[in-house]
């Protein structure tokens, strides 16, 4: 039991609570209790799992009373200090409290036998659900080395986590930047590196695997962000390498090169522009909600390797027409000179009021930097903001909830080391509530799990496609792209060379 | 005369046993095996779930939850000898179900046995393939009783026997139960379904993983079939060898010489049909039992002691032990160890500098033992290797007190091997180092999921809920104030080198390394920048390797630093040095010539390493491959 700094109210009560409380006598704390995770004074979607924790205060026995209305509480009682709540009365408690304060009430039972009571946590129940699933990349700390990872789905209505895709299924290759049309786990993809490489389109239940490399662009496309239409995926092409550096960013990912281009998944065709193949360093695009707009970032050609790692991001925009496949023009968004920061990972809230981004001191790889923040501009009046969320450790990789008022965001701030899945709600004003870590159902969890959770990104089910019909098109050859005869080809060959005056593009 | 008969057999099988056991125990040593793989087992409910997804999963953490015992050698010892002995008396039991001989049931015996400890030779061996085919022996059993006892169930219960056994002990386990069943089906029954079955039984054992493939497993096909299966590590990477595959066959096999055996029999009665007695010269071979078992043990003896002296590697055990010194700071073990080594090895070199450094006599050792790979003896090139670098660097920068390249090659090692108590352990050090005190409990958390270093943990939890006592502690003490304040990670070691001398000169580790690297490298700038300090260290006359050296850089300048004085070169240093220069005078100042004659007096000298050793010289590592 902490003693330091509390005010004792000894107030000794008969309380009524419900039959299956057994405490009658209890004296009360004018302060909270210490719980793991933190689920104090939060706001939580009304079908999220139940927010089991730990009592980080002594005692032989343990009490938690959940309510909305005090006479109807959901009562654990644990001789250990986890409480772990049933599941379907959580839910029953949350669908009855949609819109109203989540009471819990602490008891901790000292070894006199006598029961203390701390303040009241109160949370909020929001009327908005969160998306129903989360899908993640598990991986390990090293840098450079990688053996068992996977991409996996989390029922954040459950505890229930099933994988997507483990590299166990193909010989050990490598799996990264999983992404979903609008939230849709009909409509996602994948890329598998190293072994069997290739890009995985799961498309309105049908899979395939394709090389999204033409003869004519950088690369295959990297960090991908799906047209609202669902047919058309938007690529950064990027010459990714990996540095060790001094200082509190002891490793940096950062580009030679980068270019966008846009991938028709049903025709298989490549679509890139000069505008956007240039000196510059091109990357993260995202679409606006409404399709017409690419939100990328781009920084300034990097000849050696510091200008790779120092190189600011600036946030832009250039106008696509999905019908001609136009490029429109460039309009600079925010300069990363104004902000003194570098602007990486833009997402646009799906009713394109918002646009969340990430600030950094350099690049654009953040989840390595520990100053790495979220901030969020608004699209209708320009202004911008840091989000109450941040904290002091790295605050990163952030999606939207289909419905717009939740999102996901990664966060060293449990231990400075592992990276985890926190949940906020977007007010209308573009407050964000207090964070709070994906529920486990053993509190006890993250003390002792060593793997990071990577790309978090919010679904609104369960992806269709099973671990064996994906490994099936993982272990097939992939379907080649064309170039879209639009294409300035010469100009692109040019590009890739480095042969070409740069001036009435840049 | 049956009595004694059984009697003889099995004071047989106990001596086999406690040979085995001993040399197990004294040749093999298990805890070499348990140290070189990092076992690591889990008690937590998350662990034993991460193997259900897959078949032989469950044979999987049976192995390494016996495995974890091989720490502790004699125990170890007696694990393996006991699964081994288990097969063999399975084996046994099935020959006596199935044959009246009993002639060659020892040999059965003894030849399992003797397998089963034989490939533990190779410490990449991966336990689980002994404990896949004790569920594939066990499966066999039970089948022979249940055909003994009945006929058709048989049959039909086949299919549930190998889809359970595909599942607890995956494809190659169910392949050997399919051979053995088939052949115990050919002994047992009679009729024509056993011919219509034989077949059935061999296609299903195929297609059974098959199907596991197609419609429930997520694992690659190939490794459904593999006895071991190809997964990284890759520094775990074993091959399977002829023994493995022997050790995999015999069950069949000896299944199959009992068809012969009992032809024989009954072709001896066929003959002498009519008498009810049992053939003259079989009841004389029956006499001479203990004569047959004699030479039975005999030859199996001889057949072990051939086939061990074939298959056990002693260079690589010695290897092995050379890591296990290291892991343990061992150092003068490591120097004893290093120089039984007929070939000159890489890593030999690395550990040898390690453990001369850690015993202050880097700079007077520095060669002897030939530096062939220049400044990568002291660090490892890591874009040639595979991760088998990782835990040594780890080590190596921890010891020189350099805890964010420590934590980062910690890292990689348990991205690899992410429950080796010895990794988690080197993260808990670290993290105490540089008083994080939350992630340091944190991985204790996770090593405190480990029974067998609870001992460790509640050591070093005190050191959480009391940090004075951390303080206290020497090692950590020491790392303190040796280690960067600047966090930094570079591909260039000597610039690692560097900023641990800037950050505290006392780091004489550092210092030795430091110079080690510049001497190494031939970088007489460096060299001469840094080891002008030498008096720091209290040292008056040069070590070896740094006097020599600084007699080179002499020459080449033709006049004196200023920082030398009279004591600074020994003057048996600069006498040696004259010599050479007379015999580099005496061939004309023809090295190859003069080759033999210098090697002869100073081989292990800075002088020859500069003039034929030097990788620029031998451009030895334009010629190194990445080891696989």
């Amino acid at each position: 039991m902490k003693e330091g700094g509390k005010v004792w109210l000894l107030v000794l009560m008969v309380v009524l609570f419900s039959c299956n409380s057994e405490i009658e006598e209890f004296s009360e704390i004018e302060s909270f209790p210490d719980i793991f995770p933190d689920y104090t004074g939060i706001k939580i979607p009304p079908n999220i799992a139940p927010l089991n924790f730990k009592i980080n205060e002594e005692g032989t026995d343990f009490e938690a009373h959940f309510y909305v209305d005090k006479k109807n509480p959901v009562v654990v009682r644990s001789a250990s200090p986890e409480i772990q709540i049933n599941i379907s009365k959580w839910h029953k408690l949350l669908e009855e409290g949609k819109g109203s304060n989540l009471y819990i009430d602490v008891f901790v039972k000292s070894e006199e036998n006598e029961w203390k009571k701390f303040q009241t946590i109160e949370n909020q129940i929001s009327e908005e659900e969160i998306d129903s699933h989360l899908a993640y990349r598990l991986i390990n700390t090293g840098y450079v080395l990688w053996n068992n990872l996977g991409i996996y789905q989390r029922n954040l209505e459950t505890f229930e986590e099933k994988p997507i895709l483990e590299n166990s299924s193909f010989e050990y290759g490598c799996l990264n930047c999983h992404a979903f049309a609008n939230n849709n786990p009909n409509k996602m993809m994948l890329h598998v590196r190293a072994i069997h490489g290739g890009t995985i389109i799961g498309n309105e239940g049908k899979i395939e695997k394709v090389n999204t490399k033409t003869d004519y662009t950088l690369n295959a496309g990297v960090y991908p962000s799906w047209h609202p239409d669902g047919k058309h995926i938007a690529y950064s092409v990027n010459s990714i390498g990996q540095y060790f550096c001094s200082g509190d960013v002891r490793i940096e990912v950062a580009d030679k090169y980068s270019d966008l281009i846009v991938y028709d998944v049903e025709n298989k065709v490549v679509s890139t522009s000069p505008k956007v193949s240039t000196e510059n360093r091109e990357n993260l695009p995202v679409w606006s909600p409404d399709g017409k707009y690419i939100y990328y970032v781009s920084s300034i050609p990097a000849n050696t390797r510091d200008d790779r790692i120092e190189g600011k991001y600036n946030l832009l925009r250039i106008g696509f027409d999905i019908e001609t496949y136009t490029w429109g023009d460039i309009d600079t968004i925010l300069s990363s000179e104004i902000m003194d920061k570098s602007i990486s990972f833009p997402k646009i809230s799906p009713h394109g009021k918002y646009l969340m981004f990430c600030t950094s001191d350099n690049g654009y790889f953040t989840i390595h930097h520990p100053m790495t923040d979220i901030s969020l501009l608004d699209l209708e009046s320009g202004e911008i903001k840091e989000l109450e969320i941040n904290s002091p450790e790295t605050d990163s990789y952030h999606s939207f909830s289909s419905g717009g008022k939740w999102f996901v965001f990664s966060s060293k701030r449990l231990d400075g080391l592992f990276t985890r899945p926190f949940f906020s709600y977007l007010d209308e004003n573009g407050n964000a509530s207090k964070p709070f870590v994906l529920p486990q159902k053993n509190p006890g969890f993250y003390d002792t799990f060593i793997k990071n959770y990577n790309i978090p990104e919010l679904i609104t089910g369960e992806v269709p496609y099973s671990p064996l019909q994906i490994r099936e098109k993982v272990l097939e050859d992939a379907i080649p792209s064309k170039i879209d005869i639009a294409v300035d080809t010469m100009y692109m060959k040019q590009h890739l060379n480095h042969e070409v005056d740069y001036s009435p593009h840049s | 005369m049956k009595f004694k008969e059984f009697n003889t057999a099995n004071i047989y099988i106990l001596i086999s046993i406690v040979v085995g056991w001993i040399i197990v125990a004294f040749k093999i040593e298990p805890f070499l095996q348990y140290h070189f793989q990092q076992i690591g087992f889990l008690t937590t409910s998350n662990f034993f779930k991460s193997f259900l997804s897959k078949p032989g999963g469950i044979a999987d953490y049976i192995s390494i939850f016996l495995s974890q015992f091989f720490a502790f050698n004699y125990f170890g010892s007696l694990i393996i000898v006991a699964i081994a002995s288990v097969q063999g008396l399975i084996i046994l039991n099935i020959s006596k179900r199935l044959s009246k001989i009993p002639a060659f049931r020892f040999l059965f015996f003894t030849i399992v046995f003797l397998f089963g400890i034989l490939v533990l030779s190779d410490y990449r061996y991966p336990y689980y393939a002994s404990i896949r085919l004790l569920f594939a022996f066990i499966f066999t059993w039970l089948y022979t009783i249940l055909n003994q006892k009945f006929s058709k169930p048989g049959y039909f219960l086949w299919p549930v026997f190998a889809i359970l056994l595909f599942y607890l002990a995956s494809g190659a386990a169910l392949m050997v139960f399919a051979l053995s069943s088939v052949i115990v089906l050919l002994i047992t029954q009679k009729g024509t379904l056993q011919f219509i079955a034989t077949p059935l039984i061999i296609i299903l054992a195929i297609v059974i993983p098959y199907l596991g493939y197609l419609f429930i497993f997520s694992p690659v096909l190939p490794n459904l079939y593999r006895i071991v299966e190809v997964k990284p590590p890759q520094m775990l990477a074993y091959s399977v060898n002829y023994e493995l595959v022997i050790y995999y066959l015999i069950l069949p096999a000896i299944l199959l010489s009992l068809i012969f055996i009992n032809r024989w029999q009954k072709k001896e009665i066929v003959v002498l049909s009519g008498k009810a007695k049992r053939p003259k010269h079989i009841n004389k071979f029956y006499q001479k039992s203990t004569f047959i078992l004699s030479s039975q043990l005999v030859a199996v003896f001889l057949i072990g002691f051939l086939l061990f002296s074939t298959s056990f590697n002693y260079e690589r055990k010695k290897f092995v032990y050379l890591e296990y010194y290291a892991e343990t700071e061992q150092w003068e073990e490591i120097v004893e160890k290093a120089y039984e080594f007929e070939k000159y090895d890489f890593r030999v070199n690395f550990y040898l500098n390690r453990a001369y450094s850690n015993l202050g006599l880097l700079p007077e050792k520095l060669f002897e033992y030939p530096q062939l790979l220049g400044s990568k003896g002291l660090f490892f090139d890591t874009s040639l290797l595979n991760g088998s670098f990782t835990m040594p660097l780890s080590d190596l920068y921890f010891d020189l007190g350099f805890m964010s390249e420590a934590l980062h090659w910690a890292f990689e090692a348990q991205t690899l091997l992410p429950d080796s108590p010895r990794i988690l352990k080197r993260l808990v050090m670290i993290y105490l180092v540089n008083e994080n005190y939350q992630l340091a409990d944190k991985f204790l958390k996770v090593l405190n999921q480990n029974a067998l270093h609870r001992g460790w943990v509640q050591k070093y939890s005190k050191y959480i809920s009391n940090p004075a006592l951390a303080d206290n502690d020497k090692t950590i003490a020491e790392k303190r104030k040796f280690s960067p304040q600047k966090r930094a990670i570079s591909t260039h070691p000597f610039d690692n080198l560097k900023l641990l001398f800037a950050t505290n000169k006392k780091n004489r580790m550092a210092f030795d390394y430091l110079i080690a690297h510049s001497i190494l490298d031939m970088n007489y700038d460096d060299f001469i920048r840094y080891v002008k300090g030498y008096r720091f260290y209290g040292i008056q006359t040069l070590p070896d390797s740094w006097a020599q050296m600084l007699s080179m850089d002499i020459l080449r300048n033709k006049s004196m630093p200023d920082f030398a004085d009279g004591n600074t070169v020994s003057q048996d240093c600069l006498n040696r040095f004259t010599e050479l220069n007379q015999i580099i005078k005496q061939y004309n100042g023809d090295k190859n010539a003069a080759h033999e004659a210098i090697k002869r007096n100073f081989e292990k000298t800075y002088w020859y390493y500069w003039m034929y050793l030097n990788p620029e010289i031998t451009n030895v590592l334009n010629n190194i491959t990445r080891i696989e």
